[in-house]
């Protein structure tokens, strides 16, 4: 009896300390957004690092971010961005989904060695070819424009198939067998057959593919670089605020900037989390 | 039927994507185009001066469009790629030099012809504008740049209501002063840029080579008889002292806004926290001396211009240096002082009642007695900064002169090393 006892206070203890451990964890890990937070609702608007929290609160500083001046045009960057990752988000999922689809589904000849070069390409890092691309957009006179902005983001996506095709692995083949006997083409299966059931997956691809534009700032800045300010993208935006002369007026505001960024994702997550909830193949194929 | 409506937005975004990349392709043969690169604070006040230029010629049609570069980091954008830089941008002096190797930047001599549509020539420039900004400007006696502004450099800032002229005058009566009101000085130290300051003032030089090195001659004895060792102590002394405030690079003005300082070296950058900190007290002269041994030597410090240069790869050269001219001359650096407080470099401005009343820009002209233009090579500014780091942080001993020189010979090393 007693033993029992000693056994249920340890496992109880035992769990005290895991869930104090993950809320310790929890706290350090939020430290910075609550800074984040915090900061973007005080009143002063350069950098003070001497108290945590803000000594004066105001919505003042968000207020500023939407009444553009020269320096700070945060609705136009937006729009711009916003822009651009639509537009990236569209293209690299139709990619990735594509070449997902073709890979996992189709039979052709060299399918295997094509995927693993695709595979050993996207090892690389992207930063390696970053060069090229400029002097190779800069010919085509695609520099200092969202075109060649969206072309860089979204060209080599595809590359980025592997985990759609493992999902698309798992759609059992008798459905796509059954659609092929009804006389469906492969794009029909593609739309109507496999995406439909594939929801989960998709929802993946279009965040991540709306991500990466969305928080780009090396190609931005390489791409952008005729330095007019109504064309910048947030990120670039942003980081032009912490210049060392301008940081006294705009501090408060890049952290407003910072918070503000992140509204789109959240949306779009909450948009396409029902979606994430609903079963993989929901039933298609029964008993 | 649902294929088509899958279609339909794809269709509708490959047509937004020609007609955006449709709208990039503009520029009609007889208009001037030019893109001209300044300071984001500096935007309001640019875009003024180019509806101004373009009133000043009015037979002739421009495409003017301003970008945001700041003049610290100009040389590394525009380096980044010549071709695709503005035709005309500011930029800080010390990066001439490698503009003017990378062919960024038109020998104005060449083309400075240009000036007659404005009735000038660049002689007019060079005899308006401070001899020693034209000096800066100018690379084996050639002009490369136009100066527009001589605010580039430190002082100090103090707050008269703590402290008194008296104090100000030396480091040691400054920092006295300041513990006995609780409050704190200033000053970084880990940057090249601030700690040369003690062995300039002590007589100590570097140098730039052709090739791109540096001389330095830290680890010796300067021309005033100090040794190094010496000024790393005095340096020591003052960092030790508990009124001192080692404040890292670019942290000033928080520092300031914090309300600890009493005083601080900085630049006009910070002039209006510095303003908004002291309040009536606010002042601002030159940087204290230092005692080495028996001796009270003046701080020196280094002097800076900003340029505004004219790129060498500008398809339009002619117009471009025009407008460069017309950016920095007596009128529009008038305006640049009244609207931005910048620092001029036209000797008539400075000469004027104006200048003279403005606290910061006087203490400013008051240092410029003591200050010289750095010289140095991209392998300077880390080992200095290791220096500063070493002398702010205590990790070396004042009484351990073997260490200090072993240091000295360290940096001296580091900085005179080959460019690869």
């Amino acid at each position: 009896m007693e033993k029992k006892m000693k056994l249920k206070e340890n496992r109880t203890s035992s769990i005290v300390l895991h869930n104090l451990l993950i809320a310790v964890l929890a706290f350090i890990w939020l430290i910075p957004i609550v800074w984040l937070l915090c900061t973007s609702f005080s009143a002063y608007s350069g950098m003070n690092t001497s108290t945590f929290f803000p000594k004066e609160w105001s919505v003042a500083q968000y207020v500023k971010l939407f009444h553009p001046d020269t320096v700070a045009q945060f609705p136009q960057w937006f729009l711009n961005t916003f822009v651009i990752a639509c537009f990236t988000c569209v293209i690299s999922t139709m990619f990735v989904l594509m070449v997902a689809y073709a890979t996992s589904v189709m039979r052709f000849p060299m399918r295997k060695p094509l995927m693993n070069m695709a595979v050993i390409l996207n090892l690389f890092p992207g930063m390696l070819a970053m060069i090229a691309v400029y002097f190779t957009l800069k010919s085509f006179n695609l520099t200092n424009s969202y075109v060649g902005l969206i072309m860089v983001y979204s060209a080599s996506s595809g590359l980025g198939y592997l985990i759609a095709k493992g999902f698309f692995d798992t759609v059992p083949r008798a459905l796509c067998e059954a659609a092929r006997i009804d006389g469906c083409s492969e794009a029909r299966i593609f739309w109507q057959v496999i995406l439909p059931m594939s929801r989960p997956i998709v929802v993946y691809t279009v965040i991540s593919s709306f991500l990466g534009p969305w928080m780009d700032f090396v190609y931005a800045k390489m791409i952008l670089n005729a330095g007019i300010s109504s064309k910048y993208t947030v990120a670039i935006g942003l980081y032009k605020m912490l210049d060392k002369s301008l940081i006294n007026s705009y501090f408060t505001q890049f952290c407003a900037g910072g918070v503000l960024v992140s509204i789109p994702i959240s949306v779009l997550f909450v948009i396409m989390q029902r979606f994430y909830v609903e079963g993989i193949t929901g039933g298609a194929v029964k008993g | 039927m649902k294929l088509k409506k899958v279609l339909a937005p794809v269709l509708a975004a490959a047509m937004a994507v020609s007609m955006i990349s449709g709208m990039c392709v503009s520029a009609e043969s007889e208009t001037i185009s030019l893109t001209m690169w300044g300071a984001e604070e500096d935007q309001a006040l640019l875009g003024e001066l180019v509806e101004e230029f373009k009133a000043a010629y009015p037979d002739q049609t421009f495409d003017i469009q301003i970008g945001v570069e700041s003049e610290s980091t100009a040389k590394d954008t525009v380096l980044t790629d010549v071709e695709a830089a503005a035709d005309v941008y500011s930029f800080a002096s010390d990066q001439l030099y490698d503009l003017v190797k990378a062919g960024a930047l038109a020998n104005l001599e060449e083309v400075g012809a240009a000036l007659q549509v404005a009735g000038r020539t660049l002689d007019d420039v060079k005899s308006a504008n401070v001899e020693a900004s034209v000096e800066a400007a100018s690379v084996d006696g050639n002009l490369y740049a136009f100066p527009r502004a001589g605010d580039n450099g430190y002082f100090l800032y103090y707050d008269s209501s703590v402290l008194s002229e008296e104090d100000v005058a030396s480091w040691d009566s400054l920092l006295a002063a300041a513990d006995a009101a609780g409050k704190k000085v200033g000053m970084t130290l880990a940057s090249g840029w601030y700690n040369a300051s003690f062995f300039y003032g002590a007589g100590f030089n570097t140098g730039l080579n052709e090739d791109g090195t540096t001389t330095i001659d830290w680890n010796g004895t300067s021309e005033s008889g100090y040794t190094g060792v010496q000024v790393v102590q005095a340096m020591l002394g003052i960092a030790g002292n508990p009124a001192f405030m080692a404040i890292a690079d670019g942290d000033i003005s928080n520092q300031l806004a914090s309300g600890a300082l009493c005083a601080c070296v900085s630049g006009t950058w910070d002039a209006i926290t510095a303003q908004e900190q002291f309040g009536d007290g606010y002042a601002a002269t030159k940087l204290p001396t230092f005692t080495i041994g028996e001796d009270q030597v003046q701080q020196g410090s280094v002097a800076g211009y900003k340029f505004i240069g004219v790129n060498g790869y500008s398809k339009n050269v002619g117009w471009a240096v025009v407008l460069a001219d017309f950016i920095t001359n007596e009128a529009s650096q008038q305006k640049f002082f009244d609207q931005r407080e910048s620092g001029p470099t036209n000797n008539s401005i400075i000469a004027s009642d104006a200048v003279a009343e403005n606290i910061a820009i006087a203490a400013l002209a008051e240092q410029s007695a003591y200050s010289k233009v750095q010289m140095v090579g991209g392998k300077y500014w880390d080992p200095s900064q290791t220096l500063g780091e070493l002398i702010a942080q205590g990790g070396l001993k004042a009484d351990d002169e073997a260490g200090i020189q072993a240091a000295l010979d360290t940096l001296v090393e580091g900085v005179t090393a080959p460019v690869e």
